[in-house]
């Protein structure tokens, strides 16, 4: 672990300087980040002065869910991203070989070259966005308040990361992998609002299969003391953490077992 | 030590058509073949050997190399490195090997070699003595100096291909497994690289197995080469052996006075152009000498070339 956080800070540092060569890539990326997420705050803004309720869910509790998804989204994608997205690339070009070749476990090494410290940022705003939602419910905010949010947002990274993990062990199988890619981007806004307003099926299954109701949906309420679980009861709400962990080492017991099947490529 | 017994790999390649109904049932129900890229090798190098690996393009070299350095995991047989079963303990092998391929670099694009070398001592937790003794060294020997600090994107191929050898060997290690390290470099800049291979092997006592389509490369560095083709190997044995075993044709280009024609039972006329004749004949009815010798007692000989077997023709008369 020490050598791997050791490699990891080098190469954030190396990959920091590479960013800095090129001076007018920097700072657009800089620009597009304020206007991209600028942009989605002004909408959340509207949204809570256009809206009276969603299923019954205030527009501040809807902002805590964006607020939830958005902060696992960023530390999941910190990580994980660069897995994802160009895995499948890797696999069908023959780089991954260089993968295995390292002394590393070829998800560690994946992990420490992708990283991605910009997704900071963004996660920033997020907890901009948690502490306004906190505010405008008026949350008595205890220690006890500041490890549940803590909680619901690790254990929403935990199944974000899962899922980004099981998208791209797929690239293992399919070299042209469809559910990376934009796949997993069109999918995560459905997270953003109350799973309750779907039909039951896919609560079912959000809460389930894939997981995806522990990132905001049932962590939110534990805050805001909403009782909307559906068919399931409301112990959920406090599961974040635990589902989200058991729900990552299941994709990285996938992901180990996929990257067997690796066939490398003609020299 | 590498030890490598009966091992095939095998891999299933999808029927590809161009018969537009079998393209449309292929999305149902798609047809496979099974390739076998290596088929029942086995052999042994030794530590400290620089072993040269040949063979036609899909002759299953790039495979074999991907085996003993644990990309791939062998459909049959086993493999040793050292004692460790590569695609088995990947991670410890990692640490005891070194591999370039020839057509793919190891390093950072944007930045200066000096970056990627620093990632590689935190990576492979190389000591700071062993780091700073070998970077001065593959400084001197590659002659890397000049180029030190230029970011990688403006080197040129042989640059990139000292820095990406220099980086493989970083670590120490004990075995280095180079994939057509020199594909595509000028001749100065593959001599720079195999005067650093042997250079390295006679410091550090360090093992090489080399695949490359350039056999001036096995002639300057291996003293032993194996042949593979469609999967088996044909040979194994020391580069000498070898030459002597297939190199037994030999050629003679000899310009005569007018009038004359050169004649011996064992030498065959091969061509004739106004006096000058392409002899063909074989080391082991008629050697070379002897045969040199009977043209300039029975001949007015005003010029003479012999060219023997090349390594490289021999291969192309084997592939």
């Amino acid at each position: 672990m020490k050598k791997t956080l050791a490699v990891l800070f080098l190469y954030m540092r190396v990959k920091a300087k590479g960013k800095y060569e090129y001076r007018a890539a920097f700072w657009l990326d800089a620009l597009s980040f304020l206007f991209g997420y600028g942009a989605q705050t002004l909408l959340m803004v509207l949204l809570t002065q256009k809206f009276d309720t969603i299923n019954g869910w205030t527009p501040f509790e809807v902002m805590l869910l964006y607020a939830y998804t958005l902060a696992s989204y960023t530390l999941a994608n910190a990580l994980l991203s660069d897995v994802m997205w160009s895995l499948s690339r890797r696999i069908r070009t023959g780089d991954f070989d260089q993968t295995l070749t390292k002394p590393m476990k070829p998800l560690t090494y994946e992990i420490v070259t992708g990283f991605s410290p910009y997704y900071f940022l963004h996660f920033f705003l997020a907890l901009g966005m948690v502490a306004i939602g906190v505010t405008q419910l008026h949350v008595t905010v205890t220690p006890l308040t500041i490890l549940q949010i803590a909680c619901g947002i690790l254990g929403g990274a935990c199944v974000q990361g899962g899922v980004l993990l099981l998208f791209a062990s797929a690239s293992f199988f399919w070299i042209n992998n469809p559910l990376t890619g934009n796949f997993y981007t069109n999918i995560r806004p459905l997270i953003e609002y109350p799973i309750s307003v779907y039909p039951k099926f896919f609560q079912v299954l959000l809460t389930t299969l894939i997981p995806l109701a522990f990132v905001s949906f049932y962590p939110v309420q534990q805050i805001s003391g909403r009782q909307d679980f559906g068919l399931f009861p409301p112990v959920v709400r406090h599961l974040s953490l635990p589902v989200g962990i058991a729900f990552l080492l299941i994709a990285y017991a996938v992901f180990a077992a996929a990257s067997k099947h690796y066939k490398s490529t003609g020299s | 030590m590498i030890e490598v017994a009966h091992v095939s790999k095998s891999f299933k390649i999808y029927k590809n058509t161009k018969d537009s109904k079998h393209k449309l049932r292929s999305l149902f129900a798609r047809e496979y073949e099974i390739k076998r890229a290596v088929d029942d090798v086995s052999f042994t190098v030794g530590d400290g050997e620089l072993v040269g690996y040949v063979g036609p393009n899909g002759a299953g070299k790039s495979t074999t190399i991907k085996m003993l350095s644990g990309i791939l995991t062998p459909t049959a047989g086993e493999i040793l490195v050292d004692g460790r079963i590569p695609y088995e303990q990947r991670q410890e092998n990692a640490k005891h090997i070194g591999v370039v391929f020839g057509q793919r670099s190891q390093l950072y694009w944007d930045l200066p070699m000096t970056d990627t070398f620093r990632l590689h001592r935190r990576m492979y937790e190389i000591p700071e003595e062993t780091y700073k003794r070998n970077v001065d060294l593959f400084i001197e020997v590659l002659q890397m100096g000049s180029f030190l600090n230029q970011p990688v994107r403006q080197l040129s191929l042989g640059q990139k291909m000292r820095a990406n050898i220099a980086i493989a060997l970083l670590h120490d290690p004990e075995i280095v497994f180079l994939d057509e390290p020199t594909i595509g470099l000028d001749i100065v800049a593959k001599s720079r690289i195999r005067d650093f291979v042997k250079e390295i092997n006679r410091r550090k006592g360090t093992t090489f197995l080399l695949t490359t389509h350039d056999m001036d490369d096995i002639e300057q560095i291996c003293g032993r080469l194996m042949l593979i083709n469609h999967g088996r190997l044909g040979y194994d044995g020391s580069l000498a052996e070898f030459q002597a075993r297939y190199g037994d044709p030999y050629r003679l280009y000899v310009t005569l006075q007018p009038g004359e024609r050169p004649q011996h039972p064992h030498l065959q006329l091969l061509g004739a152009q106004e006096g000058r004749f392409t002899l063909g004949g074989s080391k082991a009815e008629l050697p070379i000498g002897e045969a040199v010798s009977y043209l300039s007692t029975h001949y007015s000989v005003r010029d003479l070339r012999i060219e023997e077997s090349s390594l490289e023709s021999i291969l192309k008369a084997m592939y």
